[in-house]
């Protein structure tokens, strides 16, 4: 990035833009009590809806039953991250391009592109976030997960290189947009081929297991961490985080050349 | 006057632009089959803008302005030619750049609609990384200078168009760039509020040594601000000076007011180029020819009509660039 000097900076944004989407919602006192209630409703039956499931099934090759619960909670958990940290980048950024709006992002001292992902913030993904991470620890805990001194620490880590594949992923999404200006369905596309991820990949037939952990190791958003908290290491999750820090140089340079051909809406 | 802030030499955009005829057909065909025009926005701009200017920038609509902006903003770059602002070239250094630099979009607010200004304010003040204390002073002084102390803490929504400008403008100043693009300030403002716009714009310009370049269609704008305009038409520079002299621009041109002691015809005034007309009074535009005086005219005049009285005008500005639009 250009460069990633400007990473503190946009850290700063982030959080600063996402105190302001907090006030906006408060804005509107009855829409944020109702917004909080409904979605931390949500976040606490989705665990005791998952609970529920997998607790009449046999489980997964591989898998036990509080093993695959236990996948569940990190599941939800990160899920409402995801939301929660970039929930809004698509959607504001094809709004932005469509109107001419994004101009705007071109006279900020920072790369527009880290503007766009520091705009991300969505409230809506706070309680899912919190209420995935409480089921997650009861699930770690019912699942006798035995906790090395690696553990916690790799676990984040995974979670961070899962979060910086995202990153990838969502610059090359906002380059389609500002190259096409509107197209939607590659955000579905996008979500429907993310959805393997909350599959174990023991599920997977070997042509797509390797897909997944290889040319496309969206496993490094559930997968990974939730084989890292049973302490299944495994050589391919060296792969896949190699294969997040190149995406994400490869998206940035891909970003910029479409940048440059960035036309603008009529003034 | 101090050296140049901006220089644009022989700026040239084209962009590829998709056409279609009418139609559900024609919007079916042009899925598998699009048609594209190579279209000049702008060609050849030369311009040159003095520190501390306040420089008018017109033109009609879809005449190259708004291109002109984008790229003098860094926000697009130019197919051919050199630009320099601030001693850089904006598209290539943008970040460094637009510290330098305050833009109000007409049409494109900044603001947080749902909340109060002063929070917008406040991440401008993060974005770039203003002092608290300067911060403050400066909101202090641009909200006294704007009269916004009360309409800041508003939510955006609540607020009418005039203020949301001003809230825009002290936006685009509070890191206190050298430079700042206005793109139709006034549009849409009161009388009053115009006044107080203008008035701002001046005093910062004064007190501040601040460059500004103000797109409009208010000729009142360029009147009270602007010492020298810029007139783009087509795509390329048609006129690139003083106001005083824009109103000379037609020199050739008078208007010529005459009064007369007896009602006369429309007959009577045939050859004469008539933009008002009154039986007691009527104006007539003139071009003098080369080796012709207005004595002669005036001759004429006063041979076939019975004048009471006369007036001899230059032609109003807003006639000039009416006619430099339509040319």
């Amino acid at each position: 990035m250009n460069g990633f000097a400007s990473i503190p900076g946009l850290l700063k944004l982030f959080v600063f833009t996402a105190k302001l989407d907090v006030s906006r919602s408060m804005a509107y006192r009855f829409d944020f009590i109702m917004g909080t209630l409904i979605s931390f409703l949500f976040a606490c039956a989705a665990p005791f809806v998952q609970y529920m499931i997998f607790k009449t099934t046999n489980g997964y090759p591989g898998w036990s039953i509080p093993q695959l619960i236990m996948f569940q909670g990190v599941l939800l958990f990160w899920g409402g991250f995801r939301q929660m940290m970039f929930g809004r980048v698509f959607g504001e950024t094809m709004a932005l391009v469509r109107t001419g709006d994004f101009d705007r992002l071109l006279v900020k001292p920072y790369p527009p592109i880290g503007v766009l992902l520091s705009n991300g913030f969505t409230m809506n993904g706070v309680a899912p976030t919190i209420g995935g991470l409480a089921f997650l620890i009861a699930a770690a805990a019912n699942a006798e997960v035995v906790l090395e001194w690696w553990t916690i620490p790799l676990f984040v880590a995974m979670l961070f290189f899962g979060l910086l594949m995202l990153i990838a992923f969502y610059i090359l999404l906002c380059t389609i947009l500002i190259m096409v200006v509107q197209m939607p369905r590659v955000g579905e596309l996008f979500e429907r081929i993310g959805s393997f991820s909350e599959y174990p990949l023991a599920l997977f037939p070997r042509g797509l297991k390797m897909f997944f952990s290889f040319a496309f190791p969206i496993a490094l958003w559930i997968n990974f961490p939730a084989q890292v908290l049973l302490g299944r290491l495994e050589p391919v999750m060296i792969w896949g985080v190699l294969f997040s820090i190149v995406m994400v140089f490869v998206s940035n340079a891909i970003w910029k050349v479409f940048l440059h051909k960035y036309t603008s809406a009529g003034g | 006057m101090n050296g140049p802030i901006i220089q644009m030499n022989n700026m040239t955009k084209v962009y590829k632009v998709h056409h279609r005829e009418e139609g559900f057909w024609n919007s079916f065909k042009s899925v598998f089959n699009r048609k594209y025009k190579m279209v000049e926005a702008v060609s050849g701009i030369n311009l040159r803008i003095n520190k501390g200017e306040i420089r008018g920038l017109i033109g009609p609509n879809g005449a190259g302005k708004s291109t002109t902006i984008k790229i003098m903003s860094g926000v697009l770059h130019p197919s051919t030619g050199e630009v320099t602002a601030l001693g850089m070239v904006p598209w290539q250094e943008r970040e460094r750049f637009v510290r330098n630099l305050g833009i109000v979009f007409g049409q494109k607010s900044q603001l947080w609609w749902d909340l109060p200004a002063v929070d917008t304010f406040a991440l401008q003040k993060e974005m770039f990384h203003i002092p608290a204390e300067a911060y403050a002073e400066r909101l202090s002084y641009l909200a006294r200078l704007l009269k916004i102390e009360d309409v800041m803490t508003k939510p955006v929504r609540q607020l009418s168009l005039g203020e949301r400008m001003k809230c825009e403008l002290v936006c685009a100043l509070l890191h206190e760039p050298p430079l700042i693009f206005l793109d139709e300030p006034t549009i849409g403002m009161d009388v009053i509020s115009k006044e107080t716009m203008r008035q701002f714009i001046k005093q910062v310009n004064r007190e501040k040594g601040t460059t500004f370049i103000i797109t409009t269609h208010d000729l009142g704008d360029l009147e009270d601000l602007c010492e020298k305009v810029t007139i783009i038409n087509k795509g390329t520079v048609v006129y690139d000076d003083t106001l005083d002299n824009l109103s000379r621009y037609f020199n050739d041109k008078k208007l010529i007011e005459v009064k007369f002691i007896r009602p006369v015809t429309r007959e009577m005034l045939e050859g004469f180029d008539v933009k008002s007309f009154d039986p007691m009074l009527a104006t007539l535009e003139i071009e003098l020819q080369e080796g012709e005086t207005i004595q002669t005219v005036i001759n004429e005049i006063f041979n076939r009509l019975p004048v009471k009285d006369i007036n001899i005008n230059n032609i109003k500005i807003e006639e000039v660039i009416k006619q430099i639009y339509s040319a």
